[in-house]
């Protein structure tokens, strides 16, 4: 099968080529910068033998950069400097990544955005936009006949084993019928420029498109920064593609309602795409939910929410469909047992519908000119890579011979492992010439040869300068609202016109190479906004508000999942163990570095046996005969105190923080996520190498004072929601337990309570300064304890957070009514009853064993009741589905 | 070729899970319903279940194989699926294996031509083909050998050469595993024989499905001794699809009830289910297949 080649060959000789480019490189570093020039592109020299995006091939500036030029070249070096640390700032603190959490090697691939837009002129762009809307719109019918009469397998266009070897064409996606009665809502292609200028497909994407989020953060990004240039740029906003994505999912529900519930499905914090979803979900304001915050009752797909389970119309999916119904699939691991049959009954609309990945399995890029001829009549407007699949004869021949020219690529894109390990293996750039023949020896038809096509170059700053980089443009499309889906015999322009809304712009990636292969994962790194220049002045379409800093309240009240409700819980459980934590080791570490040697300060031990008990650092400290066989403190605290393994040093109780909150994150504003963001980032490892004690409690400062602001934050600016409720909850029950702990700690055991420890722990306390004001007398007992425990006015009293708790947990729905106080009610009112009806004196006593039993009783006391209400919360709200089991029998 | 009347058989399978841990949720997926064909008719099929569910629906698949969805969301500790099915089996046309094509006109047969015979042409989730699957059918087909006769000695080859041992292996054993152990049950061997016949490019169907057994000579027939039972189908052109039961050596006639078909185990499943919670699962089957006369 010979596919289509176009009029793009490479040969052997653009492998020295390459080389040229990579001299060239080397040659050009340490230009001067920008702004000592009135001109910014005069420093930037184009590669030779490519396309550059920026200078013909005379050396002239394409019209189009005329502008920027000169903006930009107006800019001083210092305002420049300034712009573009502003725009460093804007990716770091949105936490623009393409990366998980629990990255073993704590890496978070932030992407490099260039400050200098890709510019694509209006004329360009037409050509583009009509050519993916007709490969979208092939690709849309492709599908329909694949799930439905293959006339294009019975007409010989395609081979019938090209579709049943697809390890992804199941059996139970050919019944369901499509949403929208169309396959393909969503698409994305890759594209590239050819040193001839003309534009090529790389690959396509119609699964699960991901990456218009971060389209969307690098133009905010940039045209924030770059404000006036954009306006004046005359440049397609981006907000149009998202209103026309948003409207187009709500049609696809109103068959059902007249206002359906349309939720995104995200593959969780452990993607990749994580961060992205969320980040979209938030700007479109959609519900993100997990597989798990899914069932299936009555025929119809449920979202588990605290006010039990409600009926879900639409489901945005930005997740593959292997084993995306553990029932039909016959998977393990996370999944929506028996939504497909809900699918099937029309009650859920899925986008796109389940079974739309298998066409963007490159061997589809083979036939696709064919396919368009037999679907259209006509001829691609915009071609696909040259590509050949090993399954015919000739074309196998032509692969071997051009081993080392073409990409090796699976024929099947393949996302998990299924079958061989062969097929796993979307990737065979790093493999030898043998390995890749053998490759193809053994499963042929498993194997596509695809034309390198040298990428056109641009200019990137870089250390100070503009060096050429390498450019590939991913673009978006998603389908129109009203459907005219027919098979028209006019030009495949014309009748693909109103079916897809293209994204004006889209998400331009770097490479350092020309040729880099074209299915390397993506994994962050350079990448540039797209500008699509229009002729006449754009239509200002307003982006919708993403700055808002909570949800509507009904809403959020109505649709939080339990999951994310149990979330909002640990999130505030995290920041007051954080908190309590960061407090202790800073005022341990302040007597550590003090005047006084450390074996002198006499209210140590105490505090160092308060960090024992909650985990930061080695219990052996807090025993004085141990302690003399350890090394000394002030050697070890730093490490302990990073130590991830431990789960209560101070690191790994900011990471849990962190985690809980990517978990939530696209209810949290984006202050608030700019302040865990910083946290997080206050506590990489690398900040800690070579550190002294004085720079340890510098770090622990900033932790306490980043918190302070979420706190404030919380409290001033969140709705009181449910989200909030429970947030609140988790903080108040953490606090109180963690103030019961260090009087424990510090007084319980001591027969004589010294000056300086009263005066430390209310410096853990945080009462200090209120101590002082209030009482302006010497420190005692009864008095800082009153301060501690029963001052109703303190906010870090015992008292204070049992009334905060008590509040918010009795304004939780009820979800069964019944005559009595369910045991939540009922087990926050004892712990407030219980701290209520403390008497002072009792508590200062010493009994006749020389104990303080009237406080021992206390402390028992609330570390009994509260851990019992954290569950009692859990069993009654957060609804937690368990793994899934299949079963099988054996015959 | 054992019988040569229409047979009538009533069929039930029971199916018990008991689970160690409450089960909160099921749900379920059952192919159960036996099909109807040229030469067997269901004549009543009842499907009984405890708890009994809230919802249930039917199907067809695209194999044209009956669905049974059903869904439990009351808590439960135990799960009893009972099919009961009436079923005619006529006896087919006696197949002449010498007067059948050459299998090579088969494995080059146009697959755009019979896309029904194609789709069962390609490897499945559960069959690989390689090229030791195709040198121990080549031993049977042999050049221009007409397809049904080489594929009766195939049959008769894995029934000698395999060893039937129930326990061996599960469902998901590969099928790699049962050939160099050459151990098995009936599914076992079904794949493998497909996974043969495939890997020289011949369509074959896996069938799911029970056989009568027959009790030795003046015993009784025991009651709910039977099991499911499963062999292949292979496209044999103008001959359409011709049985086979490597298990028992034989070609499938009114011994033979079929319930499903598909590509290979995973598409024809008897009870797929999945469920949450439960604990250690203990899973009893009884089926018992009665002549009515």
């Amino acid at each position: 099968m010979n596919g289509d080649q176009g009029n793009h060959n490479i040969n052997s000789g653009q492998r020295q080529l390459i080389q040229q480019q990579q001299q060239f490189q080397s040659s050009v570093g340490g230009m001067q910068s920008a702004g000592s020039s009135t001109r910014f592109f005069d420093q930037y020299v184009a590669p030779p033998n490519l396309y550059d995006e920026i200078r013909d091939a005379t050396g002239q500036l394409r019209p189009q950069w005329l502008g920027i030029d000169k903006s930009f070249g107006s800019l001083s070096p210092d305002v420049f400097q300034r712009r573009l640390t502003q725009i460093r700032r804007f990716v770091h603190q949105n936490g623009i990544v393409f990366s998980s959490y629990g990255d073993p090697n704590d890496r978070k691939n932030h992407l490099q955005l260039d400050p200098v837009p890709q510019l694509i002129d209006a004329a360009t762009w037409e050509t583009i936009s009509a050519g993916l809307k007709q490969r979208a719109q092939v690709y849309n019918l492709l599908l329909e006949d694949l799930y439905g009469p293959q006339t294009l397998l019975s007409g010989g266009v395609i081979p019938p084993s090209v579709i049943y070897n697809h390890p992804y064409f199941e059996p139970a996606f050919e019944d369901v019928k499509p949403a929208g009665d169309r396959y393909l809502h969503f698409y994305a292609a890759q594209l590239v420029r050819s040193p001839l200028g003309k534009w090529w497909v790389v690959s396509d994407r119609s699964d699960a498109p991901g990456g218009s989020g971060f389209a969307l953060e690098n133009r905010l990004a940039i045209s924030r920064t770059f404000s006036n240039v954009f306006r004046d740029s005359n440049a397609h906003r981006l907000a149009g593609y998202f209103i026309e994505m948003k409207s187009f999912l709500n049609s696809l529900g109103s068959t059902n309602r007249s206002s359906p519930h349309v939720v995104m499905l995200t593959a969780g914090t452990g993607s990749a795409s994580y961060f992205e979803d969320a980040y979209l979900s938030q700007y479109l304001n959609i519900t993100l939910v997990e597989s798990p915050d899914l069932t299936v009752r009555k025929n119809r797909v449920m979202m588990k929410t605290l006010g039990g389970l409600i009926p879900i119309d639409v489901i945005y999916r930005r997740q593959h469909c292997v084993g995306f119904d553990p029932l039909e699939q016959g998977t393990i691991g996370p999944g929506i047992a028996g939504i497909l049959q809900v699918a099937r009954s029309g009650n859920v609309a899925i986008s796109n519908p389940p079974g739309s990945g298998i066409v963007e399995s490159p061997i589809f890029m083979t036939f696709l000119p064919r396919i368009c001829q037999a679907l259209l009549g006509t001829e691609l407007m915009l071609p696909g890579v040259g590509s050949w699949w090993g399954g015919d004869e000739a074309s196998l021949k032509l692969i071997r011979d051009r081993i080392d020219e073409l990409e090796l690529v699976a024929a099947y894109r393949t996302r998990t492992q299924y079958g061989s390990k062969i097929r796993s293996k979307n990737n065979t750039d790093d493999l030898s010439r043998d390995e890749k023949l053998a490759l193809l020896d053994q499963a042929p038809h498993l194997w596509c040869g695809q034309e390198r096509i040298l990428r056109s170059s641009s200019s990137v700053w870089k250390d100070g300068a503009l060096t050429p980089e390498y450019l590939s443009l991913r673009t978006y499309l998603v389908a129109n609202t009203h459907k005219t889906n027919r098979r028209s015999t006019d030009t495949g322009a014309d009748s693909s016109a109103d079916e897809y809304t293209v994204m004006p712009g889209g998400l331009s990636r770097l490479t350092d190479t020309p040729d880099e292969p074209i299915r390397r994962p993506f994994q962050g790194g350079g990448v540039k906004d797209c500008w699509v220049l229009s002729d006449e002045p754009v239509e200002t379409v307003s982006l919708l508000d993403s700055s808002r800093s909570g949800k509507d309240p009904h809403r959020d009240d109505h649709y939080l999942s339990s999951r994310t409700a149990d979330n909002f819980c640990w999130l505030g459980r995290y920041l007051e163990r954080c908190d309590a934590t960061a407090r202790l080791v800073r005022a341990v570490l302040k007597r550590l570095t003090g005047e006084i040697r450390p074996s002198e300060v006499r209210e140590l031990p105490s505090l160092v046996r308060a960090l024992a008990a909650e985990g930061g650092v080695d219990a052996g400290y807090a025993v004085p005969e141990l302690r003399r066989q350890l090394p000394g403190l002030e050697k070890t605290i730093t490490d302990c105190f990073i130590d991830n393994k431990e789960p209560n040093s101070l690191r790994s109780l900011v990471d849990q923080f962190y985690f809980v909150g990517t978990e939530v994150r696209e209810l949290l504003s984006s202050d608030a996520w700019r302040i865990i963001q910083h946290v997080r980032e206050g506590f990489l490892v690398e900040r800690f190498s070579d550190c002294d004690l004085a720079e340890h409690m510098e770090i622990t400062n900033e932790l306490l004072v980043d918190l302070a602001a979420l706190s404030g934050f919380i409290s001033e600016s969140m709705t009181r929601t449910h989200g909030f409720r429970f947030l609140n909850i988790g903080r108040r029950i953490e606090r109180a337990l963690q103030i019961i702990r260090l009087v424990k700690n510090c007084f319980l055991y001591k027969k004589q309570i010294n000056d300086e420890l009263l005066e430390a722990t209310l410096e853990v306390a945080d009462s200090l300064m209120t101590y002082r004001s209030r009482y302006q007398s010497n420190l005692d007992l009864e008095n800082v304890l009153t301060l501690m425990l029963t001052d109703d006015d303190n906010p870090r009293s015992l008292v204070f957070q049992l009334i905060s708790l008590n509040q918010s947990v009795q304004s939780l729905p009820i979800l069964a009514k019944t005559e009595t106080l369910a045991t939540h009610q009922r087990l926050s009112m004892e712990a407030l009853h219980c701290a209520r009806m403390v008497q002072m004196l009792e508590l200062c006593k010493l009994d006749g064993a020389g104990r303080h039993s009237g406080l021992q009783d206390l402390c028992l006391s609330m570390e009994s009741t509260l851990p019992q209400l954290s569950v009692s919360i859990s069993n009654q709200y957060f609804i937690h589905s368990g793994p899934i089991h299949q079963m099988n029998q054996n015959g | 070729m054992p019988t040569t009347k229409t047979m009538t058989y009533q069929i039930t399978h029971t199916t018990l899970y008991r689970y160690a841990a409450t089960v909160p949720e099921c749900f379920n997926t059952v192919r159960l319903h036996p099909r109807d064909l040229q030469y067997q008719r269901c004549v009543s099929h009842e499907l009984a279940m405890s708890p009994i569910p809230p919802e249930s629906s039917t199907r067809v698949d695209p194999f044209g194989n009956r669905i049974g969805n059903f869904s439990i969301y009351q808590p439960h500790n135990s799960l009893k699926l009972t099919a009961s099915s009436r079923v005619e089996v006529q006896p087919k046309p006696a197949v002449n294996p010498t007067n059948s094509p050459p299998w090579e006109t088969i494995a080059n047969f146009d697959e755009a031509s019979d896309l029904a015979a194609a789709r069962f042409k390609t490897e499945s989730k559960h069959i690989r083909c390689s090229d030791a699957f195709a040198n121990y059918a080549r031993e049977s087909f042999t050049p221009s050998r007409p397809i049904v006769e080489a594929c009766a000695d195939l049959t008769n080859r894995i029934f000698t050469d395999f060893n039937f041992s129930p326990g061996f292996t599960t469902v998901s054993t590969p099928v790699e595993e049962v050939f160099e152990k050459r151990r098995g049950v009936c599914q076992d061997f079904a794949h493998f024989q497909i996974a043969c016949l495939r890997s020289l490019g011949l369509p074959a169907r896996y069938v799911s499905g029970y056989v009568r057994t027959i009790p030795p000579p003046g015993k009784a027939r025991l009651v709910g001794a039977d099991a499911s039972h499963a062999w292949i189908s292979l496209f044999c052109g103008d001959l359409g699809w011709v049985s086979f039961d490597p298990t028992n050596n034989s070609f499938p006639d009114t011994d033979h009830i079929t319930l499903a078909w598909g590509r290979d185990y995973f598409d024809v499943c008897p009870i797929q289910g999945v469920f949450i919670g439960g604990g250690k699962t203990v899973m009893e089957v009884e089926v018992d297949v009665l002549p009515l006369d």
